[in-house]
């Protein structure tokens, strides 16, 4: 009864994949034009391929998981998209809810397959230039993927949970999530320092509490260190809290999705 | 009636807002009966349904199906086809197939493919380039797929040509004739006449009419009277309940009768008419009377 | 089938008498044979595309009027005796009386004398009845 949902699923990773491979080549055949190429973490610091530097798989999972994140925010209105179909599957022997935590369930699937994805295709990327073995995994591997992960299912579960109730219109919502995430972060580290603006920095901090970029913000070489952020109040600036928080609300919004659909009339 | 009967709607209103869509409608649907709703288009018959099968929830009164309102398990035997279609654009005719196939324990290939055949849908075919009759086809082959026990069809013959209409009316009677219980509402009067054991006239959310297609055809009726000069008053008719509306012209009197053509006949006698008959209606005849009476005319032509 | 039923749901009158009627005329015509089978309730039902009840109380009450029998398992048949039969063209004098009623009051409200009613419906007589041609 969630074949539908599968369908949908299929034909979306399909799209991504294809985008996907088209942009991996495309970086490829830059990457052997002549000349260096340069990897800029935003530390700031530089890199080409040319040397023999360890390449972190931390990184990779960053790349990776911003490819997730976009994909989630593409599936994250499918109940929302649902809607205009409830007289086929709300008229099925299945608990309404129990159809939606499936849809849930299918879409956290596909979001993870779209990660892993993103991931081969970089390290492909990698090893079409012979760098393999430098990749490295250290500290920073595991946060990055936690976090990483979280934060694209953060994103699919807030606006899953605005947008599930709602009878269609799920892709302006999703439309504003990205402008406004970029907004918050932005501002939010323009404002910092100064004390005329501290206020306003510290109530974008705030909002930046349901931002998902906020808690995947400055990654850096030394990992999301205990040191604050930019964007976010300290107390939710740490690993463990970041990941924590990502998760927790990517569940908390998705719970509520469901309990919407549920209430929902046609 | 029976307290378990197909369908048992009871005092059910619908409110939205303000403005009451359905009130107080009662009816009841026997098991293996053919029950045709009929109504002008925002009179309540898909409010009905939709809160029959649970996609809206009633304001007051209780909507049951096999004594109790309608729960996942229900939709095991029991089909709807919306009036609208809620087919997916971008998946095929097999994709729904498919679909059904895997949300029905009963689910009948071999019954899906007759039907497809049926209806000459093309299986590889995206929904979003069919026609709107082939939208209809659509839905219904999936409702059929299965052998429900209970259909609710909302507008079943829609968009479809007169073959296929009769191909739809064909597939309900079958289904009764099983034992299957079906709800249907159509604008295609003389099809429910044909099919229907029971019809319910609904207007502006009130029931009007209900009863057997037979007991109404026996009761609603015309009493006319031909008159030497023009036609008398007569005091009271067009109040009296029996009488659903009066016309009048030149020396011809018609009352539209609901009931008791007989007395009213007899009534009219007293005012010495050359000529007093009472004359059969249709259902057409019945439901355009039940409904507000005379057909709108065309702005312009002089009244 | 061999008998060929029509029934017309634009008139007033209910189905399931227009069906008893067909089936008593088909009778009193022998174009129903005594002991013959009747369709099923679902075959016909499905070749008029009207309801089934209505064919099956069609034939209870040709049941009860003694034109057909029923045997649950084996179908509906014309009774084989000759009881069918006169039922049948009792049937046809009452549907003729029908008739002929209408045409009275026809006539009547036509202005029509009652000689010359009787007049016109004598040319009509031998238009349809030609001389020697002796039914039973």
């Amino acid at each position: 009864m969630n074949y539908v949902e599968v369908l949908r699923l299929r034909k979306a990773l399909t799209v991504y994949a294809i985008v996907a491979c088209a942009v991996l080549l495309l970086l490829l055949f830059i990457a052997h034009a002549p000349g260096h190429t340069i990897i800029a973490p935003s530390d700031g610091s530089h890199h080409t391929l040319t040397e023999a530097h360890a390449i972190p798989l931390s990184f990779l999972f960053f790349i990776a998981a911003w490819c997730a994140i976009i994909f989630a925010t593409v599936v994250s209105a499918n109940l929302n998209k649902e809607y205009d179909g409830v007289e086929m599957v709300w008229t099925k022997p299945i608990d309404r809810g129990l159809l939606a935590l499936q849809y849930v369930l299918l879409d956290f699937a596909a979001i993870l397959v779209a990660f892993v994805i993103a991931a081969g295709l970089c390290v492909l990327a990698v090893a079409s230039v012979g760098f393999v073995s430098h990749i490295a995994v250290d500290a920073r591997t595991v946060p990055t993927l936690v976090i990483g992960l979280g934060s694209a299912f953060m994103w699919y579960g807030l606006v899953a949970g605005i947008t599930a109730g709602m009878q269609g219109h799920g892709g302006i919502v999703v439309g504003l999530s990205w402008a406004a995430a970029f907004v918050l972060v932005s501002l939010a580290a323009a404002t910092r320092g100064g004390e005329l603006i501290h206020l306003t920095h510290t109530l974008l901090t705030i909002l930046d509490i349901f931002n998902p970029i906020a808690y995947f913000s400055s990654y850096s070489l030394s990992g999301f260190g205990a040191h604050e952020s930019p964007v976010l109040p300290q107390a939710f600036a740490g690993t463990a809290a970041r990941s924590l928080m990502t998760w927790g609300l990517g569940v908390t919004g998705c719970a509520v999705a469901i309990a919407s659909w549920k209430r929902l009339e046609a | 009636m029976n307290p378990t009967n197909a369908i048992a709607i009871r005092n059910f209103t619908k409110r939205y807002g303000s403005f009451e869509a359905v009130s107080n409608l009662t009816l009841e649907v026997e098991p293996g009966s053919i029950c045709g709703l009929l109504g002008p288009n925002g009179s309540g018959k898909t409010t009905t349904f939709k809160c029959l099968i649970g996609l809206a929830r009633p304001t007051a009164g209780t909507l049951d199906v096999e004594g109790a309102p309608v729960h996942p398990e229900t939709f095991e035997t029991l089909a709807y086809v919306p009036e609208r279609s809620a087919l997916y654009e971008w998946m095929t005719v097999a994709d729904h197939l498919e679909f059904n196939r895997r949300s029905y324990k009963t689910f009948d290939r071999k019954r899906a493919e007759e039907l497809v055949d049926l209806f000459r849908l093309e299986r590889k075919k995206k929904v979003g380039k069919l026609s709107k009759g082939q939208h209809t086809a659509v839905a219904l082959v999936l409702a059929f797929s299965f052998r429900p026990r209970i259909l609710i069809l909302d507008e079943p013959a829609s968009g479809l040509d007169p073959v296929f209409q009769r191909v739809v009316l064909d597939l309900i009677i079958e289904a009764a004739s099983t034992g299957s219980t079906v709800v249907f509402s159509s604008h295609q009067i003389g099809q429910v006449e044909r099919a229907a054991d029971r019809v319910a006239i609904l207007k502006n959310g009130k029931l009007i009419v209900d009863g057997t297609v037979d007991t109404l055809k026996g009761s609603e009726k015309i009493v006319e009277a031909i008159f030497d000069q023009s036609v008398p008053e007569v005091a009271g008719l067009s109040t009296d309940p029996r009488v659903r509306r009066i016309e009048r012209s030149g020396r011809i009197l018609r009352a539209y009768v609901k009931e008791d053509s007989d007395g009213i006949a007899r009534r009219l006698s007293e005012f010495s008419p050359k000529n007093v008959s009472v004359l059969d209606l249709n259902l057409e005849d019945i439901f355009i009377n039940a409904v507000g009476g005379e057909i709108p005319s065309i702005p312009g032509e002089g009244s | 089938m061999p008998a060929i039923f029509t029934v017309d749901p634009r008139t007033g009158v209910p189905l399931y008498l227009q069906l008893i009627e067909q089936v008593k005329r088909a009778v009193a015509l022998g174009s129903l044979a005594p002991g013959e089978q009747l369709p099923t309730v679902k075959a016909l039902a499905l070749s008029l595309t009207i309801n089934p009840n209505t064919v099956a109380r069609a034939y209870r009450d040709l049941e009860r009027d003694g034109v057909i029998e029923t045997s649950p398992g084996r179908g509906s048949f014309v009774r084989a005796d000759g009881a069918s039969t006169a039922q049948s063209h009792r049937a046809m004098d009452d549907v003729a009386a029908s008739v002929f009623a209408d045409a009275a009051r026809e006539a009547k409200t036509l202005g029509l004398s009652r000689a010359r009613a009787a007049e016109i419906f004598s040319e009509q007589l031998d238009r349809w009845f030609p001389a020697g041609d002796d039914q039973q």
